[in-house]
């Protein structure tokens, strides 16, 4: 019986329809503070997959999403209130300006591995909060940027909360299905690879160098959408809201999901948006050293994070395998 | 002129500071692998431990001296708490979990000691040299006779002695260090524990100019990072030389060009490190590494 039920679990076929119909039907049945909350859990979704994709499957251990994920907020946010230009054109201006900046970032660190690149990236993650303070005449300086949130066109008959959820979910949703394939064809082997062992990619045709361009342009241009996504939501940015602990939080969103999930970047969305509000009801200063021991616990104890607790439990519950053992393949000692 | 050597003075004061933060994150790295980006904090915790002991009416030598004790022992217990569970290859998952203590750390001195700034006054006397015209404080002075002890003792540690060799073997190779029959925990325990009274040295002297506050290191540990970055994160001499560079580069950069000011001061080393690494990937003094498969 219970080999039955974790079979089932595994089917795909069960639970993605059943997670859809869970997202399409959360905010009608939810308050509208809820539903706020929700969207903001789908813009840490994104944000961390943009992490997951960059550290977990391609091992670049970059801390400059918080760059990009400002830089989307704020691309959307000036053009949506200065040209009054509607929030899709923003969006995709926004994405599309990321994609080159993470390009061109890849390509002038493209030389640097592990920590070098670390402390390359943490560099850039700093100053870029500086510099939107800097700019007051654009960015509107430390005070932030107040821009109008859309509302829900009459035709829907939704509220306007329920309205940004879906406009929020749609390319979520699309965007994690499309990660999710990517990653299943050659182009995430060749991602997995450059983690695993960079030389032995360039050896075997991978174009190492192309690869981490497309990489880290992606996905900056991922974090660059959950900005304009969020400042759609919110309807404020300003320089407080990205400094680069944020980077960090996504970093420790991902890493509870699951870094080198797909949808482990879900969890951690729901981790991000709701486990400082626990933490701060107990104690305001509680909620950050919660969030360093969560790190440490889970680095320590759980490195595949919420899904790979999940995959274990799973496995372990199939234990007496009726199917033939897999060829197991060799594995050299690297060093 | 004398703004000029002046603010060179200064700068390099505050090198020095720098120079302490990174000699204990360079000693870190050489003695396990790791970058510590909690170097910082950890320092800070002692800073306020020093700064407690005071206020209840130790002397502050003796609140001193207690306190880089208590950073040898606290560094040597998160290595054997924390750091030792982790595999030494795993450099992601090290990057995180010194984050981590980094996050908790930080918190952990708000929580306990709250924001509002706190100081132990001067540790060296307030009197100020005039060489050449050219006015020095002593706290400038022993701040860099400080540095310079430091750098002294450890290249001779790690250069001169048994010990020092054994650190070294240990982070070259520790599976070929450990059959030969060095101790290669023992070895990262006490990296760890000497990295860490380093580090809160650091914390002391930067003390008096930037009062005890969380926070307080983050700005420190920033600057030890692009000078471990310039100098090489595995070169001790390098991450001075470099910590030096950058104190006075950033006094004259806020005292000349006025479109950086305070606000953007802090982006000048952040620039360095950026383009240092973007030009020569592994640091000005650093060895460049080669990779086995």
């Amino acid at each position: 019986m219970s080999t039955n039920v974790s079979e089932l679990l595994r089917r795909k076929v069960l639970w993605v329809p059943v997670g859809l119909v869970a997202l399409l039907a959360l905010p009608l049945m939810t308050s509208s503070f809820l539903t706020f909350q929700l969207t903001l859990v789908l813009v840490w979704a994104l944000a961390a997959l943009a992490t997951n994709l960059l550290m977990g499957f391609g091992g670049q251990m970059s801390i400059a999403l918080n760059a990009f994920f400002g830089l989307g907020a704020y691309a959307a946010g000036v053009l949506h209130r200065q040209l009054e230009l509607p929030f899709l054109v923003t969006a995709v201006v926004a994405v599309g300006a990321a994609f080159l900046g993470g390009a061109l970032l890849s390509m002038s660190t493209a030389r640097l591995k592990g920590l070098y690149l670390c402390t390359a990236t943490l560099a850039v993650g700093i100053v870029a909060p500086l510099f939107v303070s800097k700019w007051e005449h654009i960015t509107g300086g430390d005070a932030g940027l107040v821009v109008p949130v859309p509302g829900a066109p009459a035709w829907s008959g939704l509220l306007p909360d329920q309205w940004r959820y879906y406009v929020t979910l749609v390319p979520v949703v699309l965007i994690f299905w499309w990660t999710g394939n990517l990653m299943r064809g050659p182009l995430g082997r060749a991602i997995c690879a450059l983690r695993d062992s960079e030389l032995v990619a360039g050896t075997q045709g991978v174009d190492t160098p192309r690869v981490k361009v497309l990489l880290g342009a992606y996905s900056s241009a991922m974090a660059a959408l959950a900005g304009a996504l969020y400042v759609m939501s919110v309807g404020v940015i300003s320089p407080a809201t990205i400094p680069v602990l944020l980077s960090i939080s996504f970093i420790v969103a991902s890493v509870v999901g699951g870094i080198a999930t797909i949808w482990g970047a879900l969890i951690g969305g729901v981790f991000l948006q709701f486990a400082p509000r626990l933490a701060s009801e107990i104690d305001p200063l509680a909620g950050g050293m919660l969030y360093g021991l969560i790190m440490i616990v889970f680095i320590l104890f759980a490195p595949a994070g919420v899904v790979g607790l999940l995959r274990g439990f799973l496995e372990r519950r199939k234990a007496p395998d009726p199917e033939p053992e897999e060829v197991s393949i060799p594995v050299y000692e690297t060093s | 002129m004398e703004l000029f050597l002046e603010q060179v003075v200064d700068g390099l004061a505050m090198g020095g500071v720098y120079g302490s933060l990174a000699l204990g994150m360079v000693l870190i790295f050489r003695t396990t692998g790791i970058l510590n980006f909690a170097q910082g904090e950890m320092a800070l915790v002692v800073a306020f431990v020093v700064w407690q002991l005071n206020h209840w009416g130790v002397p502050l030598l003796v609140a001193i001296v207690g306190g880089i004790v208590l950073a040898f022992v606290g560094g040597a217990l998160i290595e054997f708490t924390v750091i030792r569970r982790l595999s030494k290859d795993n450099e992601w998952g090290m990057v995180i979990l010194t984050f981590g203590l980094f996050l908790f750390l930080s918190n952990l001195t708000g929580f306990v000691w709250g924001y509002l700034p706190v100081s132990f006054g001067d540790i060296f006397p307030a009197d100020v040299l005039s060489v050449f015209g050219v006015s020095v404080t002593l706290g400038s002075l022993g701040t860099m006779l400080v540095v310079l002890i430091e750098i002294g003792v450890l290249t001779f540690v790690l250069h001169r002695t048994k010990l020092g060799l054994a650190m070294r073997a240990t982070v070259s190779n520790r599976t070929s260090a450990g059959l030969v029959g060095i101790n290669v925990r023992r070895m990262s325990v006490l990296g760890w524990g000497i990295a860490s009274s380093i580090g809160a040295i650091a914390a002391i002297l930067a003390a008096p100019t930037l009062y005890i506050e969380p926070g307080m290191m983050f700005s420190v540990l920033l600057y030890a990072l692009a000078a471990a970055a310039l100098g090489g994160f595995d070169s001790l001499l390098g991450a001075v030389v470099a910590s030096l560079i950058i104190g006075v580069s950033e006094n004259l950069a806020a005292t000349y060009i006025p479109w950086i000011g305070s606000e953007l001061k802090i982006a000048v080393p952040l620039a360095i490190i950026f383009a240092v690494l973007v030009l020569k990937p592994s640091g000005l003094f650093g060895s460049e590494e080669a990779v086995r498969v």
